[in-house]
C-alpha cells in the first residue's frame, strides 16, 4: 500500500504514487539543471511536461487512475535522458572518446617502456649508436660523432664500443624493434605529461569561463554578484591550497630547526650546572652566566619551550596520520605564550651576559726574575698538564701563552705580564684580570713557563688572556728552548735580522744589539 | 602504432544529428505539425530515438525566427503547438535543399571514383 500525491503537470491533474512521484521530481529536476544555461529553457521544460502530460492522460483514458512507477518509466524512456537530447553532444560520443583514449593508454603501456637494443636496420659497424640514439632520443648522429671524437681522443671510445656491441643485444623481433622505438621515460617525457596535465587544466578552467559568461546573460543583477562571488572563492582556492602548502613546508622546517637549537642550548645550560654527564662542548658558553640562578631560569623556561614545542608537534603529527580530530588550538596559544616568554628570558639573559663582557680590565704585573745568572737566561716551557685533547678543551678560548721578545731598555732582563679579562665594569675586569695564573717557576738561571694559562674564579669565562713579553738587554744573552716556539705563540719585537725563526741547536740565542734583536745561532743552511 | 579503433556507432550518430534539423524542417513544410507528430514521422524513417531531441530542437528554431506556432486546445490532454515554416524558414530551408543536393553530387562522385 502506498501514499498518492495529487500533482499539477503541465497544467492537468493528476494522482500518482509516491514512488513514481520521486522519481518523477528527479526527472523534471534533472532536465532542469540540463537546461539551465540554454537560451529558452523554461519553454523547453514546459514543452517537455506537456508532452509527459500528454502521454500520462492518454494511460488514464485507457483505465489507469493512478500515475505508478511503470508509467513514469515509460514516459522518461519515450521522453529520453536529458544527455540524450542535446543536438550537439551525444552520450555515446563520450563514451567513444572514452574507450579510444583507453585504447591509447593500452598499447602506449607497452611502448612507453623503452629498452636498449642494437640497431641492426640502422648500422655502421654493430648498430650500437643508432641504438643508443633510439633509446636516449637523441639523433644517432651524435652518438656517432661523440664515439669517433673518443677513438681520436684517447682510443677509449673504441674499447667502450666493443663491449656495448658485445653486451647490447640486437633487436631482432618486431616487438623488440618497437621496444627500441618506443616513449622513453625521462625527464623529456616527464615533462610532456606536466605539458599536457597543465593544457587540460587550462582548458578546463577556460570551460569554466565560459561557463560562468553563459549563466551570467541569464542572471539578474543581485545573481550576478553571488555567483561572482561563489567563482572568485572557486579559483582562488586553488591558488591559495598551492601556496599555503609551500608556506606550510617552510613552517614545518623552521620549526625542527629552532627545537634543535633549544635542545643544543639546554645542554650547554645544564652543562654549566654541573651535569658532568653531557660533556664538555662548548666549555665557555656554560660558564658565561654570572650566577647559577641565572642559569637556572634559563634551564627552567628552555625546558618548558621544549617540552610544550615537542608534544604539540607530536599531536599535530598524530593528528595528520590517523585523522584524530582533535581541537588543539588552545594548546597553540599556550605554546605561543610559552614561547614568548621564553624568548623574552633569552633576550634579557643575552643582554645580561653581553653587560657582562662588555668593559676589558688590563693588569700589567713586573714578575721579578730571582735567578742567579743574571748575564744569560734560560728559558724552559713547561707542560702544565693541559694537552690536546684534554677533557677541559676549550671552543673560544686559546688558553696558549702569548710571548713577546722586545729589546731590553736598560741593562737588565726583564719579564712582564699582561693579563686582559672582561667584566661589566674596569674595576672587576681588572679584578678578574689579576687573577689569571700563567705558572712561572724560577730556580737557577732558568725560567721555566707553562704553556697554558688559567684563572680563577671557578672557571667563568671572561674572555682572560694572558700576555708575558720578555725583554733582553745588550750584551746578555737568552737562551730560548726550542719547545718554547712549538708551544707557545711567540712573537718578536724590533728584530734586526729577518727569517731568524729557524735555529741551530736546542736553544736560540737571542740577544739585542743596536741595531735591535738579533739571533746568534741562526741556521743559514734552511734559507 | 597502434590500432585506434574507429566507433561506427558514433559515425553512424553523426550523420543523422547533421540532417535532422533539415528533416525536421521539411516536414513541417508540408504541413503544419506539433511534436508528438513529427517524431512519428521521424521514426518511421527510424531516425530519432528520444522525444526528448525534439524540444529544444523546436524551441531554437522558433527563437530563431525559422519557425512560428499557434495553440490548438487538445480534449484529451493539454493545448499542442502547432508549427509551421515563416516566411524566412521557408527561404532557409530551400537553401539547406540546395545544400543537401550538392552533399549528394560530391558523396557519389567520390564513391564512384575510389570504388566503395
Amino acid at each position: 500500500m502506498n501514499k498518492i500525491f495529487d500533482i499539477n503537470l503541465g497544467g492537468l491533474p493528476f494522482q500518482i504514487d509516491d514512488n513514481a512521484y520521486e522519481a518523477l521530481t528527479i526527472y523534471l529536476t534533472t532536465l532542469k539543471n540540463h537546461f539551465a544555461h540554454t537560451v529558452g529553457y523554461e519553454e523547453i521544460l514546459n514543452d517537455i511536461e506537456s508532452r509527459l502530460a500528454e502521454m500520462f492522460s492518454e494511460k488514464i483514458k485507457n483505465g489507469s487512475r493512478i500515475i505508478s512507477m511503470v508509467d513514469v518509466e515509460e514516459a522518461t524512456t519515450i521522453m529520453g535522458k536529458p544527455e540524450q537530447m542535446d543536438e550537439s553532444e551525444n552520450v555515446q560520443q563520450e563514451q567513444t572518446q572514452q574507450k579510444t583514449k583507453e585504447a591509447h593508454q593500452q598499447p602506449n603501456e607497452h611502448w612507453y617502456r623503452r629498452r636498449l637494443y642494437r640497431n641492426a636496420d640502422d648500422k655502421i659497424l654493430g648498430g650500437v649508436c643508432s641504438g643508443l640514439g633510439a633509446t636516449l632520443g637523441v639523433d644517432k648522429v651524435w652518438i656517432r660523432l661523440a664515439f669517433a671524437c673518443s677513438i681520436l681522443l684517447l682510443g677509449t671510445g673504441a674499447l667502450l664500443y666493443i663491449i656495448l656491441w658485445i653486451i647490447i643485444p640486437e633487436a631482432k623481433s618486431a616487438t623488440e624493434k618497437l621496444e627500441m622505438q618506443g616513449e622513453p621515460i625521462n625527464i623529456h617525457n616527464i615533462g610532456k605529461q606536466i605539458e599536457e596535465d597543465a593544457k587540460a587544466f587550462g582548458e578546463h578552467m577556460k570551460k569554466w569561463g565560459e561557463e560562468v559568461k553563459s549563466t551570467f546573460k541569464n542572471y539578474t543583477k543581485k545573481e550576478k554578484r553571488d555567483y561572482l562571488q561563489k567563482q572568485k572563492t572557486k579559483s582562488k582556492s586553488i591558488f591559495h591550497v598551492l601556496w599555503r602548502g609551500i608556506i606550510r613546508f617552510i613552517v614545518i622546517i623552521f620549526k625542527i630547526v629552532f627545537l634543535f637549537i633549544l635542545l643544543a642550548f639546554t645542554l650547554v645550560v645544564l652543562r654549566g650546572l654541573g651535569w658532568e654527564a653531557i660533556g664538555n662542548y662548548p666549555y665557555e658558553f656554560s660558564n658565561i652566566f654570572a650566577t647559577s640562578i641565572q642559569s637556572n631560569i634559563i634551564l627552567i623556561s628552555l625546558l618548558i619551550t621544549l617540552s610544550i614545542s615537542i608534544a604539540i608537534g607530536i599531536i599535530g603529527l598524530l593528528k595528520y596520520i590517523f585523522h584524530f580530530k582533535f581541537n588543539y588550538t588552545g594548546l597553540k596559544y599556550l605554546r605561543g605564550g610559552v614561547i614568548s616568554i621564553a624568548f623574552i628570558i633569552l633576550m634579557v639573559t643575552a643582554i645580561m651576559v653581553v653587560n657582562d663582557f662588555s668593559h676589558q680590565g688590563k693588569v700589567s704585573t713586573e714578575i721579578p726574575i730571582t735567578t742567579v745568572d743574571k748575564n744569560k737566561l734560560y728559558i724552559h716551557l713547561v707542560h702544565n698538564g693541559k694537552e690536546e685533547g684534554d677533557e677541559d678543551e676549550l671552543f673560544l678560548a686559546d688558553r696558549t701563552v702569548s710571548l713577546q721578545i722586545e729589546p731590553s731598555t736598560d741593562s737588565a732582563f726583564h719579564l712582564e705580564k699582561y693579563s686582559y679579562a672582561r667584566s661589566s665594569k674596569r674595576s672587576a675586569a681588572e679584578a678578574l684580570a689579576k687573577k689569571t695564573i700563567v705558572p712561572i717557576v724560577q730556580h737557577d738561571s732558568v725560567i721555566e713557563i707553562g704553556n697554558y694559562y688559567d684563572w680563577l674564579p671557578s672557571k667563568k669565562w671572561r674572555n682572560q688572556f694572558v700576555e708575558l713579553t720578555l725583554k733582553i738587554p745588550k750584551n746578555k744573552i737568552a737562551y730560548i728552548h726550542r719547545n718554547i716556539f712549538n708551544h707557545l705563540d711567540v712573537h718578536f719585537s724590533n728584530v734586526y735580522m729577518e727569517d731568524a725563526m729557524a735555529f741551530t741547536g736546542l736553544y736560540a740565542q737571542w740577544t739585542t744589539v743596536d741595531k735591535g734583536l738579533a739571533c746568534l745561532n741562526v741556521d743559514t743552511s734552511a734559507r | 602504432m597502434y590500432l585506434c579503433s574507429m566507433n561506427i556507432e558514433n559515425a553512424k550518430q553523426q550523420m543523422r544529428k547533421g540532417i535532422l534539423e533539415y528533416c525536421v524542417l521539411s516536414i513541417i513544410a508540408e504541413e503544419e505539425a506539433y511534436p508528438s507528430d513529427i517524431i512519428a514521422k521521424l521514426k518511421t524513417v527510424r531516425l530519432i530515438v528520444v522525444e526528448g531531441t525534439l524540444y529544444p530542437l523546436l524551441t531554437r528554431l522558433k527563437n530563431e525566427g525559422i519557425l512560428t506556432y499557434r495553440w490548438e486546445e487538445s480534449p484529451s490532454g493539454p493545448p499542442r503547438k502547432y508549427y509551421r515554416l515563416t516566411a524566412t524558414g521557408k527561404s532557409a530551408l530551400k537553401e539547406l535543399h540546395k545544400a543537401w543536393e550538392d552533399l549528394e553530387e560530391t558523396v557519389a562522385h567520390i564513391r564512384k571514383k575510389t570504388k566503395l
